[in-house]
């Protein structure tokens, strides 16, 4: 009793944990009632970090191979479905390896001309795209944050020559040097110290030749550089405030003010530009992979391969085309609407009376 | 001193509009310098791949040809005397040489820039047709039917992507109707009609996303003038709803869509790359593809900073017209 009048009354003493628990759930309430479009966006992006984090659940075969084994050990619904196929089902499917239709045997949207799962190959594109937009907004955010605070914090000479470098490579169209850098740096191997660790992934190791791993790399930090404009006018907006004004009184360092005073009150439009990047990302790979110049790993198979593959057999089997733009389409529709409702909800000026997360 | 001397304060318009351009125009010098170095800097990042691009990945690191090959690219020296030298050559139109034909880049680039730029521009003008009217026409029915159809139909354009559509049209038309884009290249002063034959389909599907970009764009501005008080003035002198619209909204509402022509048609040079590529035209995406798949690096560089400096010149041009259109921007 006594703690909740506390809580109520000095809410900065409250036990940090249960309210940011309890804020987050309010604001997914929130979300979900004023923004549906933006919630069933948010429903997609956790559907599809769970098919990427574990696809062999979901897959029936290997991505890779044709008339692989089936990997499917367990059954998630009726029998006799692709869900849960009979045995003489799992013996039939591609036993030389070729084009097989939609819904013959049990490849509910048929196979490709090499003989490969195409249901199962989407589960696997989902986990690709997730795995770059992912990793690339993280590096664009963490980009953007350290460029784009400092530069509007210190100011200056240092924000006029920063700003510069990020003109420079904000004119950088990101395909075009997504076409050109990867074989340039083709030879190197970026894996460094995650090769050691035993069980990592495969996916996850940056081997020689154009990986996932090299255009994560080269999209973060072209995704930063415009990202950092963003959080260079938030920060603006933000420095002149009056508790940043009594950190200085107080003594805080500069590092001090800028992590915990600036970065806090920047987390909305931080959000809102991950999740509006994150579709341009998986619509950028897409289209790298679409021109043949993505990972081209049989093991990683991304959409944009895919819809190349399903383009060159359009006059026999139209649909294998259709099923990965599908895909991409969904992917890049719903991160649009979850930011366009993120913005909607965490920009001070736009957001109504009720809910808000800050 | 005479009285007609002006005060310092008293700067007119006009001049501040040219400072304006001056500063604009200079700002945007260091920013095509790290461009430059950064095109420049690509090829030295691993100068190995460029003499194992030549000559194969089990070539004789020490051998002549090697060695050879290290200094046509100048890899042998250090970066700032060998820097200095590219922006040199830049400035005086050798963009280096092709390692396949042996021709300069520059003129194997020249006739593929006119496709390129054919391309994005008949993509931005249906970008403007389709987008503004239809933007217009959603601010003023806000939140009735038409509006939320329209912005609907937007914001699936923005999120299908457009090198998706052209494959489905393509493998539609070829499957039911047997048609496929003719092939070969013509030139527009060659044969105008067969040339735009070419180019309006291509240039019709690459134009959706930026459609919904610019018609969103312009309904919001659209929106915002709207609510403007010498809008409200014009209903109530008793105007029509078409003279309101013409000639006192669109005017102020259309002037910032400029800006956003401009960087659509920045965003639309990556766009053309994946196009040229399934509608085989003989563009510049075409030869950075073909280049990069050759692993000839002279062209992928010079490709490259060709597409960066249009970025940057586009920027610069969009903001000194805006500044020019808008009276408010002067100040």
């Amino acid at each position: 009793m006594a703690e909740a009048a506390t809580e109520a009354a000095l809410p900065h003493l409250a036990p940090r944990g249960r309210g940011s628990g309890r804020r987050f759930l309010s604001f997914l309430s929130t979300l979900a009632r004023r923004k549906p479009i933006g919630f069933f966006g948010l429903v997609v992006l956790v559907f599809m970090v769970v098919l990427a984090l574990f696809p062999r659940v979901f897959a029936t075969h290997s991505p890779a191979e044709a008339a692989g084994e089936r990997f499917l050990s367990y059954c998630f619904g009726p029998s006799d479905t692709f869900l849960c196929p009979t045995q003489r089902q799992q013996d039939s499917l591609l036993p030389g390896g070729g084009l097989v239709k939609e819904g013959q045997l049990d490849a509910p949207l048929g196979t490709d001309q090499l003989g490969r799962d195409i249901y199962s190959r989407m589960i696997y594109g989902a986990r690709v795209a997730m795995y770059v937009g992912l990793m690339a907004v993280l590096i664009t955010s963490l980009i953007a944050l350290a460029v784009g605070v400092t530069s509007a914090y210190f100011a200056g000479a240092y924000d006029a020559i920063v700003q510069r470098v990020v003109d420079a490579v904000m004119a950088l169209p990101p395909l075009v040097i997504l076409i050109s850098l990867p074989t340039l740096i083709g030879r190197w191997d970026l894996t460094g110290p995650l090769d050691r660790v035993p069980g990592i992934p495969s996916f996850l190791l940056d081997r020689q030749g154009i990986t996932n791993f090299k255009l994560i790399i080269i999209l973060g930090i072209l995704g930063g550089a415009s990202g950092s404009r963003v959080i260079r006018s938030a920060t603006i907006g933000v420095r002149s405030a009056q508790y940043v004004d009594a950190a200085v009184v107080l003594g805080a360092s500069h590092g001090r003010i800028m992590i915990r005073h600036i970065v806090p009150n920047i987390f909305g439009p931080l959000m809102v530009q991950a999740t509006i990047g994150l579709g341009g990302v998986i619509l950028t790979e897409a289209a790298l992979s679409f021109l043949g110049l993505g990972d081209t790993s049989p093991d990683r198979p991304s959409w944009g391969q895919m819809l190349q593959l399903g383009a060159s057999v359009s006059s026999v089997q139209p649909m294998q085309a259709v099923y990965p733009g599908l895909g991409i389409a969904l992917a890049v529709f719903s991160f649009n609407m979850l930011g366009d409702a993120l913005r909607d909800l965490l920009d001070p000026r736009l957001r109504g009376a009720r809910g808000g997360f800050n | 001193m005479g009285q007609d001397a002006p005060t310092p304060l008293a700067i007119s318009a006009s001049e501040a509009m040219y400072q304006f351009v001056l500063r604009r125009i200079l700002l945007s010098l260091p920013a095509l310098l790290v461009v430059t170095f950064i095109v420049f800097g690509m090829i030295r990042l691993d100068p190995e791949s460029v003499v194992a691009a030549r000559l194969g990945e089990g070539y004789d690191p020490k051998g002549q040809a090697a060695i050879d090959i290290k200094a046509q690219y100048g890899l042998d020296k250090p970066f700032y005397t060998e820097y200095a030298k590219y922006l040199g050559r830049i400035f005086r139109g050798d963009w280096g040489e092709s390692a396949i034909s042996f021709k300069p880049v520059w003129e194997e680039m020249a006739p593929r820039i006119a496709v390129t730029v054919e391309l994005a521009l008949v993509a931005i003008f249906f970008a403007v047709v389709i987008g503004v009217p239809i933007g217009v026409l959603a601010a003023m029915r806000q939140d009735h039917w038409p509006d939320y159809l329209l912005r609907t139909v937007a914001i699936l354009g923005l999120s299908v992507p457009g090198f998706y559509v052209a494959t489905v049209v393509l493998a539609l038309a070829a499957y039911n109707v047997g048609w496929a884009p003719p092939l070969g290249y013509t030139k527009l002063y060659d044969n105008p009609w067969s040339n735009l034959q070419q180019m309006l389909l291509p240039a019709f599907i690459l134009s959706l996303a930026s459609s919904a970009s610019v018609m969103r764009y312009s309904r919001t501005m659209m929106l915002d003038v709207l609510r403007q008080d010498y809008i409200r003035t014009a209903w109530a002198k008793g105007l029509r709803e078409r003279v309101v619209i013409s000639r006192h909204a669109l005017k102020n509402a259309l002037l910032p869509v400029v800006t956003v022509i401009g960087l659509t048609l920045a965003t639309l040079v990556g766009g053309t790359v994946v196009f040229e590529q399934i509608f085989t035209l003989p563009g510049l995406g075409t030869y950075l593809v073909y280049s990069v798949v050759q692993r000839d690096f002279a062209p992928v560089q010079a490709v490259t900073l060709f597409f960066a400096i249009s970025v940057v010149t586009i920027n610069l041009v969009v903001d000194v017209s805006y500044t020019m259109l808008d009276p408010r921007a002067r100040r």
